[in-house]
């Protein structure tokens, strides 16, 4: 059974005159242990969609969904206090800005004294005892030292370690990773993506990776979930995505990675050409047709579903198989 | 004279567009008490400062609906004429105060050296005085009076549009548009005025609204405690202090003219809040 | 944070020496004699002439000037003349009962303000949010004595619960009868300090890190008080000090309202019978007082932010 499923997403921010929807009918699953990527261009929808795991919308946004249970729970149904429980317990998240994550007018070991107090029940020593193991399980030397110091005192990549350490505190079953490494230089991306890496193994959770950077993604996770202008446009296990991309845009996006091996590196060569869309400015259609290469008339009114190419690999092209368009496309739906 | 039409219609033309209820409300009430003190003449239905004795501290009534006071001289129309008499003193002293500041601060920011290090420092310490605290000083200088009050406001009320004006020059020196005006060989002068000086005006009036009903406020406070208008003219701090003495039997004579006050406050702070709000983007404020 | 704490108090240095410099000068811009225009008409030639030597006005401007400010450092102000006594027992005497109504306004202030600021934050752009707005924007057009002066009719004469007039004796006794000026002078700053709060605080909620606390599943109380409200506080603790001069102000004119034997009433009589060596040293106190609040927030909030402090080393 997996663990996490979310089926029918859908999130919209209200404002003045309306609203705008942001993530259009998204579905993904992750596994118990298995490592997830969720890519796509910024504005693609992505980082919200990891969110509503927690329900952790940021104001104006409400989302909707046919579906989002995690280890056998209604998420959607959970009340507040059920939801600071599985927020707390149940999942564990890290972000893009390791800086902008802390309260910088509080020291990093208070930080995570605190969430062991409040969630774990410790108290004084003990929080602070448990607190430096956990600061030296993600491999920060002199833990006492760092124990004092403030967000600001800190370089980046120590500053994300502390950010896992406080997100595993609770041996969560799902740790949401989201743009981990991105504000990170190469070195310590690579030691990050380690770090989350071994402490998949060691304790057995699930970890949902989000990245705009296919190269990370390809290098870390088991399965792939691309999303492009809040719709899920492929998705399968890696090594068959990579091998066999079908959506024209999962296509583009890999052609602009140079090789897998030198992944992680965050040049580009010329990939898709244009923009990602504006949210506002999508009407109906599959949100990619304005910049794909092989767009037919019918792509301005086909209704965006995913359809499975074997091993559970799924595609929300209907034109497209390998690269070669389809001539007997919609036939057959 | 493009450039004064601009700086007229473009803040109006940008008010109509933000169009909020704010802004409306607001222009609404100062135009209503603006009109009504112009025309006081006209309106006021007894003459501001004629004594009837036989006809004191009556209550509002159709003859006199603002009551009367202690000497049974017409609230209402001592208002109107009081209001008149604020509301232009406010004006004049504000945006004098304003004008002096902005072409003291954009020259200073304009030159630098030591023009700009001593005008900085003098707006500093002006700005470090207690606002009241510094207008009573120099009413002790020119006495008592609406003068003096006039003075001791103008002389508080520069600094702060100075220290604006100068803060804006210094960042709008570097900026290509002006640097490309002395490349083509314009005169210094006619830089900063053709230039840099509508757009530091357009900082200085939006911040100006605060500064209107302060000023209103001190205004008000000196000629209470007074030291602004002097009898028999009278002014509506004057008329609140007239009633001070029948608190209990005649509220009208000091509930009134100060809800007329807060009115006018009202209005002003809605029209600056307006622009404010519509300036800066959603969240900001 | 020595360095930035030098720098800070070297610029505060130069403030309060224009301030001194500015005070002076004034009893230099009255037109005529100053010292006959102080005296009255019926002042003679040999008194005029008497008082003025003791002002050391014949002395030459900067030995003048230089024995000012040996006078103010020295807090030996020189006597009163209307009041035929040494200026510092003046203010001695005088000096209570303004700091308690400034504070006990600030107070009264923060105790409304703080609150109404937290839901305008908490409930943006709401009707109550409005609602709050337009209260704050009334309490600010309110002129202070007009709103000491209804507080006084309602709460004093009608119903009869608190003193509309004088200064108590004793702690409870002050604190009744500070209370309707404190309450009119805390009205008069709320709106600043609502307006501030709520805009740090919304500028806080809509940080990174708040969204990494609510992540950890910590409530909204907690997630608040521990972390939003303390990063938002600082810039309202600055505001307050800025707006001390306005307090002070506010001070002088409620004094008259409640008749309350504070600083502002010896600056009232001052001006009015004219004796400018008190106008002048209350005028440089009040400036550096706020000079000097000023200089301490600043040197506080570098406390509180480490971020603030420059040379705050890696570890």
């Amino acid at each position: 059974m997996a663990l996490l499923t979310v089926a029918g997403l859908r999130i919209a921010f209200s404002h003045r005159g309306g609203s705008t929807e942001v993530v259009r009918g998204v579905e993904f699953a992750v596994e118990p242990g298995e490592t997830v990527g969720l890519v796509g261009e910024s504005g693609s929808g992505k980082s919200l969609a990891c969110r509503s795991i927690i329900r952790l919308m940021p104001a104006h946004a409400t989302m909707t969904a046919s579906k989002v249970e995690f280890d056998g729970r209604d998420v959607l149904a959970m009340s507040a206090k059920e939801l600071r429980d599985h927020r707390a317990h149940s999942v564990g998240m890290i972000f893009q800005d390791p800086y902008s994550c802390f309260d910088p007018t509080m020291r990093i070991g208070e930080q995570v004294a605190e969430t062991l107090r409040v969630n774990a029940g410790l108290e004084g020593d003990a929080a602070k005892a448990r607190a430096l193991e956990l600061l030296e399980s993600v491999d920060i030397a002199s833990p006492e030292q760092r124990f004092r110091a403030y967000p600001h005192e800190l370089s980046g990549g120590m500053r994300q370690r502390v950010m896992i350490a406080i997100a595993i505190s609770a041996s969560p079953k799902l740790l949401i990773a989201d743009e981990p490494t991105t504000a990170l230089d190469v070195t310590t991306q690579a030691q990050i993506l380690g770090l989350i890496e071994q402490r998949r193994r060691e304790s057995g959770m699930a970890v949902l990776l989000v990245s705009h950077d296919f190269g990370v993604i390809a290098q870390a996770c088991d399965r792939v979930v691309v999303m492009y202008g809040g719709y899920v446009v492929e998705a399968g296990p890696v090594a068959e995505v990579c091998a066999r991309p079908q959506h024209p845009y999962t296509r583009g996006l890999l052609s602009s990675i140079p090789s897998l091996e030198s992944a992680g590196r965050r040049v580009r060569r010329a990939g898709i050409p244009g923009q990602p869309p504006n949210p506002a400015d999508l009407v109906a259609g599959c949100p990619f047709a304005d910049r794909c290469a092989q767009v037919r008339p019918a792509c301005r009114e086909l209704h965006v579903a995913l359809e499975g190419v074997g091993d559970g690999h799924v595609t929300a092209c209907p034109y497209v198989r390998d690269g070669v368009p389809v001539t007997n496309a919609g036939g057959s739906r | 004279m493009s450039d004064l039409a601009h700086l007229v219609t473009v803040p109006w033309r940008r008010l109509r567009a933000l169009g909020s209820w704010e802004i409306t409300t607001g222009i609404v009430v100062v135009a209503v008490l603006m009109i009504a003190s112009l025309l006081a003449p006209l309106i006021a239905p007894y003459p501001p400062n004629q004594i009837d004795v036989l006809h004191s501290l009556q209550p509002p009534s159709w003859h006199h609906w603002m009551g009367t006071d202690f000497v049974g001289r017409d609230v209402w129309s001592r208002v109107l004429y009081g209001l008149r008499i604020d509301m232009l003193v406010v004006a004049v002293i504000t945006y004098l105060g304003l004008a002096i500041g902005v072409i003291v601060g954009t020259v200073a920011g304009y030159v630098g050296g030591w023009f700009d290090a001593i005008v900085g420092r003098v707006a500093d310490t002006v700005i470090a005085f207690p606002f009241i605290v510094l207008v009573l000083a120099v009413i002790a200088i020119v006495g008592p009076g609406l003068k003096g009050v006039a003075i001791g406001i103008i002389i508080a009320g520069w600094a702060l549009y100075a220290r604006l004006a100068r803060s804006e020059m210094l960042a709008m020196r570097e900026q290509p548009f002006l640097m490309s005006t002395k490349a083509l060989g314009y005169s210094h002068v006619r830089a900063i005025f053709r230039h840099a000086l509508p757009n530091l005006v357009r900082t200085s009036l939006v911040y100006s609204t605060v500064d209107v009903v302060v000023n209103m406020l001190v205004l008000a406070g000196m000629s209470y405690l007074g030291l602004g208008q002097q009898a028999p003219g009278a002014d509506l701090g004057s008329i609140i202090a007239s009633g001070q003495g029948y608190l209990l039997s005649a509220w009208w004579i000091t509930t009134i003219p100060g809800a007329v006050l807060v009115l006018f406050g009202l209005g002003v702070s809605l029209i600056g809040d307006g622009i404010t709000r519509g300036d800066l983007p959603q969240g900001a404020l | 944070m020595l360095a930035y704490t030098a720098r800070r108090v070297g610029v505060s240095l130069v403030q309060l020496l224009g301030l001194s410099f500015l005070s002076f000068m004034l009893i230099h811009f009255v037109p005529g004699n100053p010292i006959a225009t102080m005296l009255g008409p019926r002042a003679t030639v040999q008194e005029v002439a008497r008082i003025s030597a003791s002002l050391g006005l014949n002395k030459p401007l900067p030995e003048q000037y230089w024995l000012f400010l040996g006078h103010l450092l020295s807090g030996h102000f020189g006597q009163s003349i209307t009041f035929s006594q040494s200026i510092s027992s003046l203010i001695g005497q005088r000096l209570v009962p303004s700091l308690a109504l400034i504070g006990y306004g600030t107070l009264v202030a923060l105790v409304i303000g703080v609150p109404l600021a937290i839901v305008s934050a908490l409930r943006a752009d709401t009707s109550v949010d409005h609602g709050i707005r337009i209260f704050t924007t009334v309490s600010f057009a309110m002129p202070i004595f007009w709103s000491g002066l209804i507080l006084g009719i309602v709460f004093g004469l009608k119903l009869g619960w608190l003193p509309v007039s004088g200064y108590g004796t004793g702690f409870w006794g002050i604190v009744r009868s500070l209370t309707l000026p404190a309450v009119a002078l805390g009205l008069s700053l709320l709106a600043v300090i609502v307006r501030t709060l709520r805009s740090s605080i919304r500028h806080v909620m809509a940080l990174e890190f708040v969204e990494a606390v609510r992540a950890r599943g910590f409530t909204t109380s907690r997630v608040f008080v521990s972390h939003v409200f303390k990063n938002a506080i600082m810039p309202t603790v600055t505001v307050l000090a800025v707006n001390v001069g306005f307090l002070i102000g506010g001070t002088v004119v409620l004094e008259q309202v409640f008749q309350i034997p504070g600083l502002g009433t010896l600056l009232f009589q001052a001006v009015e019978q004219r004796d400018y060596p008190l106008v002048e040293t209350l005028t440089v106190l009040a400036g550096s007082v706020v000079v000097l609040l000023n200089l301490s927030t600043d040197i506080l909030q570098a406390v509180v932010d480490p971020r603030v402090r420059p040379g705050a080393h890696s570890v």
